[in-house]
């Protein structure tokens, strides 16, 4: 039933990439979460948990494969959106924001599936037009308005965070596709102009962040404080870090959301250089691994599948580590693997059986 | 197995699009690869920046993290009456709590406070059990409200206990506790769930939030912004320096169109029996008074409560916690003929010349109805006003048989009743208003028209509260505008001006002036008038209107079982309504008035509404004599013949 070019072809590389990765972040959940003695199940177990049900998935998304990833795209798309209306409406308010939806007994966070929805309702749409000239502007008013659909409805909720990242995902499969250089350049222009739009749409405490990362001083009990603490926590891990379970900064709980979107100061923290430069090198590995991939794609779905997969793998740890070292503002972001959180993992591992489902064919030769 | 036969890789013979042949996906394939290896550059360089460089730093930091970030809460926005008196306070508490990292031995600790303010092991246990997770240098409260005595003697002794601390915070105290109980309503301590809702800048752990009355439908404007204090500590947990301050914001005034004189009128008139009463400016739907009785003292719920206290709180029969001036529904009984009236008029099914006969009862299918004055004999010819002034159950019956369940509905729904008013409390009651449709989807039986009978006169289902009585009245007094209940006045931001609040909505009731006028004239004839059944209404130099109402709650034989009037259970006796508003030629008070089993309107509930009028018109009371005894009036009712019979009519 399966066909045994897809099992040889299968990049057995990149999985032990994505198996190490995982099971650094299990090991420092043990850690980040360790004085959380709330009732049931403990963090890093429940994320253990979350990954194998993700290794699932992505091995579920790889079988279906990009041919036939392409017809369920766009009704895909439109139950994302649905979810993203339905959330504004009906969702939870955790913390200010409404994000989560609950369906049954599960509690889900659709804009998480936004990204993977947008990746490939794009690929999909930009294999059926099979333009192999770059695009020019006008060319890309449906792509760029499939990405603002769940983007602005994130925004609402709101989450500026994954919103940014739904626009940087969908910003890249578009550039990788093509874009005429002059029209970029337009685009980039338009955009610096447009900025001054954007901030005053923005809410409050999402200006404060921004003030409060260009000075630090002017808010030093909300974000900047985190700031502070997360650069003193990774800062302070020196080169070869305080050791496992050792992190004064984190077991007294000094970091904020030390398990979700600030686990990687922890890893600093304890680990050290060392355990920083593991992580980054194996995400950077993951995401080469991704573009070699993509180099030997078959058609343009393919190749924007797999880069889209690979940008969202890629922005989040870029924004995540970013903000922890104190080079972006704080945005809720988490980093792949490391961060803990059920609907980020399951995206992420689907956007690797994106990858993985495009290796696998790498030899099988498609007529339309 | 032959290795020779192993399939080949199908080789690319088409056109296929290998990126390695598309220049343009090999450059941006090229630049993302560019793009990353920048990214991971300048990520590794500030690890290495941070940990490396600056590392040394940071380690030292880090040793000595004794930067703490000290809350501070703000202080609860005041409330006050429409002449300025103060209503909510905010006056200094003293809590007990620890600060775990500081606590050196635990065991001791417990000992020495368990031998100074009596706290036991388990209680301890079971505050840090609840703290557990929390940073530990976060103080974990021990105990509320201490005592001037333990005061001193944790003062006394602070040097023998490392990490207690005596925290100061403002706790609300209410200056006139059982006068505006459910108006102002109570805080509670904010809960999990509510916290994990909230925006963690505004709440956090250990804060109060409003739960009922204006405490809860205000909270956004009376709690205030939190601020905080960045500071260093020494080993002890002892403050060595501050860092930075970011001062907490206070919450925002209320002054309240509520006038405390007229609270105690209303409280001293129903004297502890059940009921309501609310009055609010016609013209500007200002709420004067709101009281409701039983009460209860909400500095209760701010002190704490023992078990027993709230056990008799909570399960008490008349329900103190219950504000019945917004959330009691009762049958209006005949102040729902001003409803019945203006219904009449304004939809042609009778004029201002209009007779009917009375004679006492009235034969309808095959029943009779009775009127309240059958004994009498009826009340022969009488026209809108007559009815109106002496309550004539007959001549309502039958304008009520031609208009029909629905229009009535229709003008009940026009003067504001069978919905919330829209006054900013939680736990307003809707009501009832009754219409045909309702029936079929309620009972899945038609409405006859028997009920359009009872209807008419206030019985059936309707149902009311009294402030939607209130604002009925309003519309007349007005000259027909629907106002919407508004309680706060002005606000007054931290260091502001006070705000008025918003001009409350208006909605003008359909129904022509002249008409409006003679239910305006009956409704003065019904206190100042011969025959008028509410005379104990009257007030010295001010004419008022009104309407008496009496809302049977069993049966009339049921309630005839009993034989004396003073024989009826409490539970089973009438309610007494009354409406009113003053002065008639120029009206700035309308009162809606229950008495709960009151019995009849005119001498129950005519008496209160007439106490808060005299508070509002500053009328000093009148020398203590006891009222005439009102003759028992007995209720009409259809004549008992074979089946059980709906309540009949009031007074």
């Amino acid at each position: 039933m399966i066909d045994r070019r897809l099992v040889s072809s299968f990049d057995w590389l990149l999985l032990i990439l994505v198996l190490a990765l995982g099971a650094c972040g299990v090991i420092n959940l043990y850690s980040a979460a360790s004085s959380f003695t709330g009732s049931g199940m403990p963090v890093y177990l429940k994320q253990t948990y979350w990954m194998g049900l993700g290794l699932v998935v992505m091995l579920a998304v790889a079988m279906v494969g990009p041919q036939r990833l392409s017809t369920i795209a766009y009704p895909f798309y439109v139950l994302v959106v649905i979810l993203l209306i339905a959330v504004l409406f009906w969702g939870k308010v955790i913390g200010g924001s409404q994000r989560w939806l609950a369906l049954g007994p599960m509690v889900i966070q659709p804009s998480e599936l936004a990204r993977l929805a947008a990746v490939l309702v794009l690929a999909a749409y930009f294999q059926r037009r099979d333009q192999t000239e770059p695009y020019r502007l006008h060319q890309l008013i449906i792509p760029v308005g499939l990405a603002l659909i769940p983007a602005l409805l994130i925004l609402k909720e709101p989450d500026l965070g994954t919103c940014l990242l739904v626009l940087m995902v969908a910003g890249s499969v578009i550039l990788i596709n093509g874009v005429k250089l002059r029209d970029l350049a337009i685009a980039g222009g338009g955009m610096v102009v447009a900025l001054p739009l954007v901030w005053r749409f923005m809410k409050d405490y999402q200006k404060q962040r921004i003030f409060s990362f260009l000075d630090p001083e002017s808010d030093p009990l909300g974000s900047a404080y985190h700031l502070i603490q997360s650069k003193i926590a990774v800062g302070s891990g020196q080169f070869m870090g305080k050791g496992f379970l050792a992190g004064t900064q984190s077991q007294l709980h000094f970091l904020p959301e030390q398990h979700t979107d600030f686990a990687f100061s922890v890893l600093a923290e304890e680990w050290g250089f060392i355990g920083g430069m593991v992580v980054l090198l194996l995400v950077a590995a993951i995401v080469y691994r991704g573009i070699a991939i993509a180099y030997r794609a078959k058609d343009r779905q393919s190749l924007l599948l797999v880069m889209g997969g690979t940008a969202m793998i890629f922005w989040p740890a870029v924004i995540n580590v970013g903000m922890v070292l104190g080079l972006f503002p704080v945005v809720g972001i988490p980093l792949p693997f490391i961060s803990y959180g059920g609907s980020s993992l399951i995206t992420t591992m689907a956007a690797l059986g994106l990858i993985q489902g495009v290796a696998m064919r790498r030899f099988i030769f498609h007529r339309p | 197995m032959n290795l020779s036969q192993v399939p080949k890789p199908a080789s690319v013979g088409g056109r296929g699009l290998e990126p390695g042949e598309n220049p343009n996906i090999r450059m941006a394939l090229l630049t993302a690869a560019v793009v990353v290896g920048l990214a991971l550059v300048v990520l590794l360089g500030r690890l290495w920046f941070l940990q490396l460089l600056k590392g040394e730093h940071f380690r030292l930091l880090s040793e000595n993290n004794r930067i703490r970030l000290v809350d501070l809460a703000p202080s609860r926005g005041l409330i006050f009456d429409a002449e300025g008196r103060l209503l909510a306070d905010n006056r200094p508490a003293f809590t007990l709590a620890v600060i775990p990292e500081d606590v050196g031995d635990w065991a001791v600790l417990t000992r020495r406070l368990h031998n100074l303010v009596g706290l036991s092991p388990e209680e301890i246990a079971k505050a840090r059990r609840a703290a557990q997770g929390a940073p530990p240098f976060k103080p974990v409260v021990l105990r509320n409200h201490l005592d001037r005595h333990q005061l001193a003697l944790l003062e006394t002794f602070r040097y023998e206990l490392p990490g207690v601390k005596v925290l100061v915070r403002y706790q609300r105290a209410y200056l006139a506790p059982r006068l505006a109980a459910h108006v102002i309503g109570y805080l509670g301590e904010i809960n999990k769930r509510e916290l994990q809702a909230s925006n963690r800048a505004v709440y956090r752990m250990g804060d109060w939030v409003g739960r009922y009355g204006l405490e809860k439908s205000r909270e956004r404007v009376l709690h205030g912004s939190r601020g905080a204090r960045q500071v260093e500590v020494d080993a002890m947990g002892r403050e060595i320096k501050l860092i930075k301050e970011v001062p907490a914001s206070r919450g925002a005034d209320l002054t309240l169109s509520i006038n405390l004189d007229l609270q105690k009128a209303a409280a001293k008139a129903l004297d502890g029996r059940a009921g309501a009463v609310a009055a609010l400016d016609p013209r500007t739907g200002q709420v004067l008074c709101l009281y409701s009785s039983p009460t209860f003292d909400p500095n209760d719920f701010i002190t704490g409560m023992s078990t027993k206290q709230w056990k008799a709180l909570a399960e008490d029969p008349k329900h103190p916690l219950k504000d019945r001036a917004i959330s009691g529904m009762y049958p209006p009984g005949s102040t729902y003929k001003i409803i019945t009236a203006a219904a009449g008029l304004a939809e042609k099914a009778i004029n201002l010349t209009t007779r009917f006969f009375c004679a006492g009862q009235m034969p309808f299918g095959r029943r009779y109805y009775r009127c309240w004055a059958y004994k009498k004999g009826g009340h022969g010819y009488t026209d809108i006003h007559k009815a109106i002034r002496e309550s004539c159950d007959v001549f309502f019956y039958k304008t009520g048989l031609k208009l029909g369940v629905d229009r009535l509905a229709k003008w009940a729904r026009a003067f504001g009743l069978g919905r919330p008013t829209g006054i900013s409390l939680p736990h307003e009651s809707p009501g009832l208003v009754p219409d045909s449709k309702w029936k079929k989807k309620r009972f899945k039986e038609p409405w006859q028209d028997g009920e359009t009978l009872s209807l008419a006169i206030g019985q059936s289902f309707t149902l009311v509260t009294p402030l939607q009585m209130a604002r009925m009245t309003a519309v007349v007094a007005n000259g027909g505008m629907l106002v919407t209940p508004s309680l706060v006045k002005t606000v007054t931001p931290p260091g502001g001006e006070a705000v008025p609040a918003p001009e409350p909505v208006k909605a003008r009731v359909p129904i022509a002036p002249e008409h409006l006028d003679t239910i305006a004239k009956g409704l003065s004839a019904v206190v100042n008038e011969p025959h008028g059944t509410a005379r104990l209404a009257r007030l010295p130099g001010i004419t008022v209107g009104g309407k008496t109402g009496t809302a049977q709650v069993v049966g009339l034989k049921f309630e005839k079982s009993f034989g004396a009037e003073e024989n009826v259970p409490w539970k089973y006796r009438s309610h007494a309504l009354f409406v009113a508003y003053a002065p008639v030629e120029n009206p700035t008070i309308a009162v809606g008035v229950v008495v709960e089993h009151g019995g009849h309107g005119g001498s129950a509930a005519g008496p209160v509404a007439a106490a808060v009028m005299r508070a509002y018109f500053g009328i000093p009371e009148p020398e203590p004599k006891t009222p005439p005894q009102a003759k028992p009036k007995p209720k009409a009712k259809p004549a008992p013949k074979k089946k059980p019979l709906r309540p009949g009519a009031g007074t």
